[in-house]
């Protein structure tokens, strides 16, 4: 075998640092893999000061019946939130907290024929949708010992919604012959009137560590009167039920550092 | 235009989503509430006389509090009023409940009667339902026995003892030889700022079996649960839960100073300060709680604390005041010697090598009368405390830092250690029979090159143990894990440039096979290998 053969075996046996092939191995340990872990979330140390956490929230529209002249394709229907939350103990097993961010929540429109939003037209999809800075408080059980993981908590709060933006958009199939090429047209209709500018949702949500999952109740009507659709009349209501999912995250080596400033 | 917009603001959330910087968030939130407790609000947790600082509490958030620290010492109180004891006796015949009351402060005996001791009536119903081997291998494996028969029991040394209480201890039986000598010479609760520290846990009564427990199975005979049945004690207890739900760093320090101010020789703590209240970078022996820990020590006072039992979970390493320079860190160990698998590790965050000894981990406690199996370093830690206690009584004229020096030097793996088990076992044959310790041994192992990367530990094998007596020792009861003592297993180390144990293993090695390492993680490093006390260490320089 030469030198070259006998160092390639030599390194296909070594998966790890240990090769042995019979060796009983009890006990194998990397340091590095020790010392390389930190999370500090809200521990006891913590306890006297505001937390932050940046959440991702993701989710959708319940589906829910509604009686009324406007249809859902729930397939459409998206949230996305981005929260900055900051949290601080109330007591051992409690706290609160608030937050900002920015949210997104699109409605999907079924066509139909007696559609409200539609103008009678038959769009090929069309959706309504709402961006909003929300704030929010809430109250947060936890269930495990405060510790460098957040562990499992339970919250429950209410967001307020400013929607400063709202747009319905209407795609259009269109036929390419009769349009130079072009198949499909958009048609954007923004600052709508009659969708009310403000929304509160109590929300509710269950987590461990990073991961939560919950949902959001609006308790406002999602549109107000206006003369400019639906003969003035209010329309009918969207589902109130939304249903998230959380991702947290916090800044676990700026946390450690600040904690080590500190002592 | 209005896509421009609805992109820039998706964008804009995006990045506020992913941005490093929270200050201005921070800045934000300061600038609403207020960051610090207000002292007004607050309620004074203690006083420490080391540090100078006052800690509060916040009286509507108890969980919050913050740590002064002041010039003044106007407001230190940790005044000890004596501790008054009572004990209920049970007449078996008669079923007749009789109390008694005996006031513990000042009752210093120094010549503790034995005999008077051990002819205690037996008043409790005994539980015992395991076998007298395994319930001695707790102090078998230190070669506590040795101490026994030759005398000693930690007599004329004073012992504090930190816990979360001591529930059942004045009606165990197991301890009425310290109560009738007057033993306990102090008490104190810093969580309640009193004398009553016999209640809302039994943890420190289990604690204190592994000090000082005694068996009486029958009127002779007496089983040892730990080695300082003699030694005088200061019960202390300085948290209200044993695994850290409520930590304030104050009672802590609290305590450990009141232990040195009452004339402690040990100081033996199985209370661990980890994951809920410090970071893992903070585990570098710089708290509050292990700077402390290091003052007791430069008084004099050998300072023993369990590692924790953290291995298993998010947090693996050892927590406070383990991670101080001279507290002697203690983890728990199997029946062979291997560290037990929920024993925390080292090293520390600053890369010191802890724990420092081991002991075992699974272990016989008393606790109301009732006699049970136990697993944790709680229990470790308490074991070796009453080892130290014997060697002090040996040698009183040892200083704490001699006393610690020689513990290390007399455990099973010295002078290897490593993360997990530090330097082993103590022994007691090497303080009682220094003459008996065996000769320097002849190399047990080699170390063979196999390429530039990749070193062979090759096993030195006796001629007369043929394979198959091999096969036969490490068959079945190997793959069970049970045939081993420690002096089989062997240890393997690979250690940087800067002398850091990055990688290390506990093996039984097969035959003539310690197993292949491969070497080229650590240029300029070295390995090191230890196999039936014989130590080997090849530099890659």
């Amino acid at each position: 075998m030469s030198g070259s053969v006998k160092y390639l075996f030599l390194l296909f046996l070594s998966s790890s640092a240990l090769f042995s092939s019979s060796q009983k191995v009890l006990l194998h340990r990397k340091s590095s893999s020790v010392l390389q872990r930190n999370e500090t979330a809200q521990s006891m140390s913590n306890a006297g000061r505001w937390f932050y956490t940046r959440t991702s929230l993701l989710g959708s529209v319940v589906p829910t019946p509604i009686s009324g002249d406007i249809g859902m394709s729930y397939a459409g229907c998206f949230f996305f939130g981005n929260d900055h939350r900051f949290t601080r103990s109330i007591s051992r097993h409690l706290s609160w907290g608030w937050g900002l961010g920015f949210q997104l929540l699109t409605y999907g429109i079924r066509q139909q024929k007696n559609n409200a939003l539609s103008n009678q037209v038959l769009y090929k999809r069309q959706s309504l949708n709402t961006y909003a800075l929300p704030v929010d408080i809430f109250i947060r059980q936890h269930f495990t010992q405060k510790s460098n993981t957040l562990g499992w908590y339970l919250d429950l709060g209410w967001k307020g919604c400013w929607n400063f933006y709202q747009l319905l958009v209407s795609q259009e199939e269109l036929d390419p012959k009769v349009n130079q090429g072009v198949g499909r047209r958009y048609i954007y209709n923004s600052r709508l009137d009659y969708v009310s500018r403000w929304a509160q949702f109590g929300v509710f949500r269950m987590g461990r560590g990073h991961v939560a999952v919950g949902v959001m109740h609006r308790f406002t009507h999602f549109f107000r009167t206006s003369n400019s659709i639906y003969a003035g009349k209010l329309l009918p209501d969207l589902p109130r039920w939304i249903g998230t999912i959380e991702f947290t995250f916090w800044n676990r080596n700026k946390s450690a550092k600040k904690d080590e400033d500190e002592l | 235009m209005p896509r421009v917009v609805i992109t820039i603001l998706f964008v804009l959330g995006m990045s506020l989503l992913h941005a490093q910087n929270r200050d201005c968030w921070m800045f934000l939130a300061s600038s609403v509430l207020p960051q610090e407790v207000q002292v007004v609000d607050g309620k004074m947790e203690g006083y420490s006389v080391w540090f100078h600082a006052l800690a509060i509490s916040d009286i509507q958030n108890p969980a919050v509090y913050e740590t002064f620290q002041i010039d003044s010492m106007q407001c230190y109180s940790t005044d000890v009023f004596p501790c008054q004891l009572s004990r209920d006796t049970t007449d078996t015949t008669t079923g007749m409940v009789t109390e008694s009351s005996f006031d513990t402060t000042g009752i210093i005996s120094d010549a503790v009667d034995a005999d008077s001791v051990w002819n205690i009536p037996n008043s409790g119903d005994w539980e015992i339902s395991s076998s007298v081997e395994v319930k001695y291998e707790q102090l078998e494996m230190m070669q506590g026995y040795d101490w026994i028969n030759e005398g000693f029991s930690g007599e004329g040394v004073t012992i504090a003892v930190l816990d979360a209480g001591f529930e059942g201890f004045l009606n165990d039986s197991a301890f009425q030889h310290i109560i009738e000598t007057g033993s306990i010479l102090n008490t104190y609760d810093f969580v309640k700022k009193d004398n009553d520290v016999f209640h809302s846990s039994s943890h420190g009564t289990q604690v204190m079996s592994c000090l000082a427990g005694m068996q009486k199975e029958d009127s002779t005979e007496v089983q040892y649960l730990g080695l300082a049945p003699c030694a005088r004690y200061l019960l202390v207890r300085a948290e209200q839960s044993y695994s850290g739900r409520l930590v304030k760093e104050i009672n802590f320090i609290n305590a450990l100073e009141w232990a040195v101010q009452q004339g402690a020789d040990i100081i033996t703590s199985s209370l661990i300060f980890g994951e809920q209240l410090y970071t893992r970078q903070q585990m570098n022996g710089q708290s509050l709680i292990s700077q402390a820990a290091e003052k007791a020590y430069q008084q004099n006072v050998l300072v023993l604390n369990s590692a924790g039992n953290s291995d298993q979970n998010h947090w693996e390493i050892l927590g406070a005041p383990g991670d101080a320079e001279h507290v002697l860190t203690i983890g728990a160990c199997e029946w062979n010697g291997l560290k037990s698998s929920f024993s925390s590790v080292g090293p520390t965050s600053d890369w010191r090598a802890k724990p420092d000894l081991i002991a075992r981990g699974l272990v016989f406690v008393t606790s109301n009368n009732h006699l049970s199996t136990e697993s944790g370093t709680s229990f470790s830690c308490p074991l070796v405390a009453g080892f130290a206690a014997c060697v002090m009584q040996l040698h009183p004229d040892w200083s704490a830092e001699k006393v610690r020096s020689e513990l290390l030097q007399s455990a099973t793996l010295y002078p290897y250690r490593d993360y997990a088990h530090g330097y082993g076992i103590p022994q007691a044959g090497y303080f009682l029979f220094p003459s008996d310790l065996p000769p320097a041994d002849s190399a047990t192992f080699h170390l063979e090159m196999m390429s530039d990367q990749v070193v062979e530990v090759v096993v030195h094998i006796a001629e007369e143990a043929v394979p198959q007596a091999l096969d036969e020792a490490l068959g079945e009861e190997a793959d069970s894990g049970e045939g081993q003592d420690e002096s089989d297993l062997l240890y393997v180390q690979l250690l940087d440039s800067l002398g850091r144990i990055v990688e290390y293993w506990a093996i039984v090695p097969e035959g003539k096979s310690g197993g292949l390492y491969d070497i080229s993680g650590v240029p300029g490093g070295a390995l090191k290998v230890y196999y039936k006390k014989y130590i080997q260490q090849m530099d890659f320089r």
